[in-house]
């Protein structure tokens, strides 16, 4: 996506967040409480959305401008190379969050790690069940007794 | 006085609490070079084992662990792009960019030596200037407050790189996810979804996590398998020269982070950032921070380290601690049947110039204990890729989960992950949102206590010599922005 176009839809998004949080997400999610010269709980979200709404107005319609001249604006954002390994690690972390809920540390820890390391090039099988079994054991070991904070 | 000195010498010079503050500042450094562990958790862990020993002997532990993590939160920041703890990740903005120029050795000699001129600059001015800074502390009411968070909202410039507006948008966005959790005044649910752990508000460790080492983790899975190579950081060294010429912005620093640091309720985060914005005004060459400046490096880790004797100004003098910190070792000292304030000092002198001469040690300690964790944790970068990430993906996750033990908070980091992928995607800079989200209560709570003082009165915010200073500066900061804003432009157009 050129920085010009990808400004367009980013400045589009926030715009579109704004009006979500003015229309929807404040007056549904946060109480509004009237008490005496008490400034409203909703002033300072209200403030937040305004401020977003400004600025996502403002890189939408520069990007336009950008995307006319056909000159790049601003930074150069770090270009997708491959989203589908992004995609797996969040996966695999979701997972882990899933099965340490579930079944615990213990089965959750070397299910994220093989497949992590996987994601990340390791293709030997030893190597692979190597990080996998002794990250396990020392973050066990490091947390439970050494840090007291157990990993149930 | 020279009776009080010369019992405290006697108190503290054993070999016991020599050892003490060493392994309290190795502690230390370890809990704040791992990502998601921190000094605050490193204290609370140690309280249990100094119910039992002298009480100097348990502060030289307690605070030269505090030290330690203080410095360490670097370290990962600089060679991982994971700021140890959230004092540090301003150290990221300029420290990886070094590492990945091959430059991380300078990086983290730099680090070290900030940190210890900062330290040791906050540790004298806590001896000196303890009663007088206290004093100073106490004038801050709400309207200064609210001024002051005003004033460091201009940081946003700074951090922004070079699209103002993509950064004002990310600090905005971490302005409302600030407001989440009970309203400060009313104590009304705001965006929590029902959920009972978000009543505390999103987990700033968690959002830092998720915003910088997740976010990296989904950048470096992107390359082909062997591809990138593990940037080698060599020993951490680095020549006085460097060190004198970026003298001034660590003395800047070191002067940001005491005055901050003895300001109830702020702590080390803001500090840094407002000292790296600081050091991008003052300096000669402000178009190279972001992108890999010793001198950011500087401002940054001599801020957030001098805000370690700041903090204790009004622990000490007044029994107020500045930040969570100071709030854990305040724990301590009543644990121990002593109540910091006007009180220890006319009751305990002795102890209280201990204390104070523990502290110097410390710092004297820092860059022996610190030079050997860089070397250790610099191997990291020989460790192969598929070893790597794998550990700091679950580091991340467990540190996170430690934290306050909540598996939403795990949830919640992989979010501002996917949040902080998309933002670098598309060329959003992080540090704002990070700032919006630091200052936001900060200032709510400020404006909002105000007000109520005042029945609604605005002009408020200029009743007060420091309030009116605050907004000076803030208009000054305004003005110098916007021409700084027009030069480049004029300079890109030429």
């Amino acid at each position: 996506m050129k920085d010009g176009l990808s400004d367009t839809v980013a400045g589009a998004a926030l715009v579109g967040f704004a009006l979500v949080l003015w229309f929807y997400l404040i007056p549904t999610f946060v109480t509004e409480v009237e008490f005496q010269a008490e400034m409203s709980p909703r002033f300072f979200p209200r403030l937040g959305a305004i401020l977003i709404f400004g600025s996502g107005l403002v890189l939408f319609l520069r990007s336009l401008r950008t995307v006319r001249s056909a000159v790049a604006d601003g930074e150069t954002g770090e270009r997708v190379a491959r989203p589908l390994s992004a995609m797996l690690v969040a996966l695999a972390m979701s997972g882990f969050i899933i099965l340490f809920q579930q079944v615990g540390y213990a089965a959750a820890a070397p299910f994220l790690l093989v497949a992590m390391t996987v994601l990340f090039g390791g293709r030997h099988p030893v190597a692979v069940a190597a990080v996998a079994i002794v990250t396990t054991a020392v973050l066990y070991a490091l947390f439970n007794y050494a840090l007291n904070l157990p990993l149930s | 006085m020279l009776a009080d000195i010369a019992s405290a010498l006697d108190m503290l010079l054993s070999v016991q609490n020599m050892i003490a503050i060493f392994v309290g500042v190795a502690f230390g450094v370890f809990m704040g070079a791992v990502p998601g562990l921190t000094g605050t958790m490193g204290i609370a862990l140690i309280i249990p084992l100094t119910y039992s020993i002298e009480p100097i002997t348990a502060f030289a532990l307690l605070l030269g662990t505090y030290k330690g993590a203080l410095f360490s939160g670097c370290i990962p920041a600089i060679l991982i792009n994971t700021p140890g703890t959230p004092a540090a990740a301003a150290t990221v903005l300029d420290g990886y960019p070094l590492t990945q120029k091959g430059r991380g050795g300078e990086a983290m000699g730099m680090a070290l030596w900030a940190s210890v001129i900062g330290d040791t600059i906050s540790t004298v001015a806590l001896i000196f200037g303890a009663v007088l800074l206290a004093q100073l502390a106490t004038k801050f009411g709400p309207p200064e407050f609210a001024t002051l968070v005003l004033f460091s909202l201009t940081i946003v410039a700074g951090v922004s790189g070079t699209s103002m507006i993509k950064g004002i948008a990310a600090a905005a966005v971490g302005f409302i996810f600030g407001t989440v959790g009970l309203d400060p005044m009313m104590a009304t649910p705001r965006f929590t979804f029902g959920e009972l752990t978000m009543l505390n508000g999103i987990s700033l460790m968690a959002m830092l996590i998720g915003l910088f080492a997740v976010s990296e983790l989904f950048i470096q899975s992107e390359a082909a398998a062997g591809s990138i190579k593990n940037v080698l950081v060599p020993k951490a060294k680095i020549g006085w020269d460097k060190i004198r010429e970026n003298m001034k912005t660590i003395l800047r620093g070191s002067t940001i982070g005491i005055v901050l640091g003895s300001i109830p309720g702020l702590g080390a985060t803001p500090a840094a950032f407002l000292s790296y914005s600081e050091a991008i005004r003052a300096s000669k060459t402000p178009e190279k921070f972001g992108k890999g400046s010793l001198e950011g490096v500087a401002a940054v880790e001599s801020a957030n380290n001098a805000t370690a004797g700041g903090a204790l100004i009004p622990l000490m003098a007044l029994g107020v601690p500045g930040d969570v910190v100071t709030a854990v070792l305040l724990g301590a000292f009543l644990i121990h049947g002593l109540a910091p304030g006007p009180q220890l000092f006319a009751e305990n002198l002795d102890l209280v110039y201990a204390i104070f001469i523990a502290l110097l040690i410390a710092a004297l300690m820092l860059p022996v204990i610190g030079l050997a964790a860089i070397r250790l944790f610099s191997r990291i970068a020989m460790i192969p890729r598929y070893v790597l990430y794998p550990v700091i993906a679950i580091l991340c996750l467990l540190g996170v989960y430690g934290f306050n033990s909540s598996p939403t908070d795990m949830w919640v980091m992989l979010g501002f992950g996917f949040l902080g992928y998309g933002m670098r995607k598309l060329a959003f800079p992080l540090a704002p949102m990070m700032i919006g989200f630091v200052l936001e209560p900060i200032g709510e709570q400020s404006v909002r206590q105000a007000l109520t003082i005042s029945s609604g009165d605005w002009t408020i915010f200029a009743s007060t010599p420091i309030s009116i200073l605050f907004l000076v500066l803030t208009a000054a900061s305004v003005v110098f922005i916007a021409r700084r804003s027009m030069k480049d432009r004029a300079k890109a157009n030429a």
